[in-house]
């Protein structure tokens, strides 16, 4: 890059002190900026940065809650397939312990999350490595299968190059069985600033635009234009992480149901089946599942057999087999709790309560004089911090409002 | 478990439906329930000093925190024979039942869509889940988390969703929901929440004998998380789990779901009743998909 471009750029801006590129503590202009990261910090009156340190969080924590309330149609019943680059440029250390060991530890929290909030979606998972592309797991909506197979130590072993086109082709051509209704999602993890492909990735890009499979990657490295491309194209996020919680944070944004955008996408009736738990039976008897002797399970109501846990399609006949909780799990997506309002406390503490914290209406904890408050916009009643973050992530229910 | 030598203190959130309406149906007199509960509480706070607690009560028109609260009252004197605490729990959830009746019999807004026999359950856990929230993110040791439901109200059709939301923020948070349904007939939401959580669902007998409320509680709901692990607690084997569908509210084993809002129908509609969406005109099914044969079971009807 040209650098003389740069400090032209910042003397222009910065030109206040008599020597121009000097700032005010004597050093360069281009040197300030390392030194507002930790200026920022500042000890409060007893010497303590817990203030200051818990301020930070706060940003955090609000930059997290907003979320989009719009009601708007979310594809539910959702199939996403994880694609993991298992290239040697997997193995460099910029991420504790490798980027292949983190990666895999996140996406164990990832698959579980997932099914916590998708719970009658589905999930298969594809690696990418010495140019070709495995697929690990089928799509299916157990999250044993998926961990235990993220779990395998051979996906610690790298090699070559990874191929992001036979990748998406082979998720292409996963996705292909899936049913109208469903969403199609492809969700890369990319550490390589390559891929080998036998073809043309643009007729790939096409093809994914055409059957409305909506792609997103997190990099590792750096942005790279084709990536991005693809993302953008199929109406999908690009991200670079920058560390293990920055990839867990944009990992996570995948996991709320996307909007449905999708011209082709259908509404059906999904035949389901509701099926009774088997009660203590005298005698084990085997599961259709994994073919292991137990007591309890889940009978399939149209076929009979016996299934060790729920949510499931049943192996003998294919019905999916759910049990109402779980649909009652995905309803919080379809009535979005609103974003509380955050209230001004200068403007509010002169009108009524004049000083005097204020109790919060969810935790009945006192909500300090300069700590800010949130208010529901409906019930009009009032937060503190705390539980509107639970409120909006966890518990999806205002507790002034049900 | 290898804490075994220290379990840990447990924090206990005890939702106390006060329903007047409903406990006059009840055998067991009100003020003698709510004697109960107070030893009940009692006794959790004898067991580990480090036991935290937290009464909410709710009734059909409002929900308030019992204790822990600011209020105090200067005109009890210090009994020399009484533990402090114990004096503290029990003046507080006794005058603010007190002072929940008085205020309720006198207003009667009633939000809408709420019957007599009914109370906001859902209101009390949420905020129950906010405290237990707060406190086990302040506590600086670990402390386990865990809320008795005291119910004697029915069950509100339209606080199923809150409800439902409320079990899973639980079962995340990992709080074990018990619930004691005092009177009338076995909650089926309550049901759901113990079995989801992994607490225990009771239905006290308190036809035939009055002192089995205090009794149940102080069998099933005193233990904490470890305990538990060693213990046989009752088994609800008749939890079902079924759906029962938008349109006839008959419970269905084979159902029909909108794939939009997962009403669930129990027959083939050409347009979802509860979001208007037209379907298309192929019904899907599983790949191998074959009718249920065995008597008794609805065969999908072709509209």
């Amino acid at each position: 890059m040209a650098k003389e471009v740069e400090d032209e750029d910042y003397i222009d801006i910065d030109d206040t002190g008599p020597e121009g590129l000097k700032g005010a503590d004597g050093g360069y202009a281009w040197e300030e900026e390392y030194k507002r990261s930790w200026d920022v910090i500042q000890e409060d009156e007893s010497g303590s940065l817990q203030s200051a340190v818990q301020g930070i969080q706060e940003q955090l924590k609000r930059k997290r809650r907003l979320r989009d309330t719009t009601a708007i149609q979310r594809g539910i019943i959702r199939h996403v397939i994880l694609v993991i680059d298992g290239s040697e440029n997997m193995g460099t250390r910029d991420m504790r312990p490798t980027r292949i060991a983190a990666t895999l530890q996140i996406l164990e929290s990832f698959v579980n999350e997932y099914f916590d909030q998708n719970p009658i979606s589905q999930l298969a998972i594809i690696s990418t490595k010495d140019g070709l592309a495995e697929k690990l797991t089928d799509l299916s909506g157990n999250p044993l299968d998926h961990v235990n197979a993220l779990r395998d130590k051979s996906n610690k072993d790298l090699a070559g190059e990874p191929s992001l086109q036979n990748a998406l082709e082979l998720a292409m051509h996963t996705l292909r069985r899936a049913p109208t209704h469903g969403s199609r999602e492809i969700v890369c993890i990319f550490g390589s600033l390559t891929t080998c492909d036998p073809g043309d990735i643009k007729q790939t890009q096409a093809a994914l635009k055409h059957a409305e499979v909506r792609v997103s990657m997190v990099q590792l490295a750096a942005e790279v234009q084709v990536f991005k491309r693809i993302c953008q194209e199929t109406n999908g996020l690009f991200a670079v992480a920058d560390d293990e919680i920055h990839l867990k944070d944009m990992l996570f944004e995948c996991i709320p149901p996307p909007p449905v955008v999708s011209a082709k996408a259908t509404s059906d009736m999904i035949q389901m089946g509701f099926p009774i738990r088997a009660s203590n039976a005298q005698v084990p008897t085997p599961c259709v599942c994994h073919h292991e002797l137990s007591f309890s399970g889940y009978i399939c109501p149209r076929c009979r057999s016996k299934v060790c846990s729920l949510p499931t399609d049943c192996d003998v006949c294919g019905l999916p087999l759910v049990s109402a909780p779980h649909l009652a799990r995905s309803y919080h997506h379809l009535f979005p709790e609103e974003n509380y309002r955050e209230i001004d406390v200068e403007v509010h503490s002169g009108a009524e309560h004049s000083g005097a914290g204020l109790v919060c209406f969810g935790c009945e904890g006192e909500v300090k004089g300069a700590a800010a408050r949130y208010q529901c916009p409906r019930c009009r009643k009032e937060f503190c911090l705390e539980c509107d973050v639970f409120i909006h992530e966890t518990l999806h229910n205002c507790p002034g409002c049900v | 478990m290898s804490e075994a030598a220290e379990p840990e203190a447990s924090l206990l959130v005890v939702v106390l439906d006060t329903n007047t309406a409903a406990w006059e149906r009840c055998p067991l007199q009100f003020d003698r329930a709510l004697q109960q509960v107070v030893i009940f509480l009692n006794a959790y706070l004898a067991l580990k000093p480090e036991n935290k607690l937290a009464v909410i009560a709710t009734n059909k028109s409002e929900c308030r925190y019992l204790y822990p609260t600011e209020f105090t009252d200067e005109t009890t004197i210090p009994e020399m024979q009484v533990y402090e605490q114990f004096r503290d729990v029990d003046t507080k959830v006794l005058t603010g039942v007190q002072k929940m009746i008085e205020s309720g019999s006198m207003s009667s807004d009633t939000p809408a869509g709420i019957e007599q026999g009914q109370s906001q359950v859902s209101r009390a856990l949420s905020k129950a889940l906010c405290y237990i929230n707060r406190g086990t993110k302040a506590s600086v040791n670990k402390i386990w988390p865990r809320i008795l439901v005291v119910s004697v109200a029915d069950d509100a059709p339209r606080e199923y969703i809150a409800l439902m939301n409320t079990i899973f923020a639980a079962q995340k948070l990992g709080v074990l929901i018990d619930v004691c349904k005092v009177v009338g007939s076995d909650s089926v939401f309550l049901q759901q929440a113990a079995e989801i959580t992994g607490g225990n669902y009771l239905k006290v007998d308190t036809q035939e004998n009055r002192g089995s409320l205090l009794q149940s509680l102080m069998f099933t709901c005193l233990a904490d998380h470890f305990t538990r692990s060693m213990l046989y607690s009752p088994h609800n084997d008749l939890i079902d789990f079924r759906a029962t569908c938008f349109c006839h509210k008959r419970v269905v084993d084979i159902g029909y779901v909108c794939s939009v809002c997962l009403s669930i129908f129990c027959k083939m509609a050409p347009v979802c009743s509860t979001c208007k969406t037209k379907f298309s005109f192929k019904l899907v099914r599983a790949p191998s998909a074959a009718n249920g044969t065995s008597a008794g079971k609805k065969k999908p009807p072709v509209n």
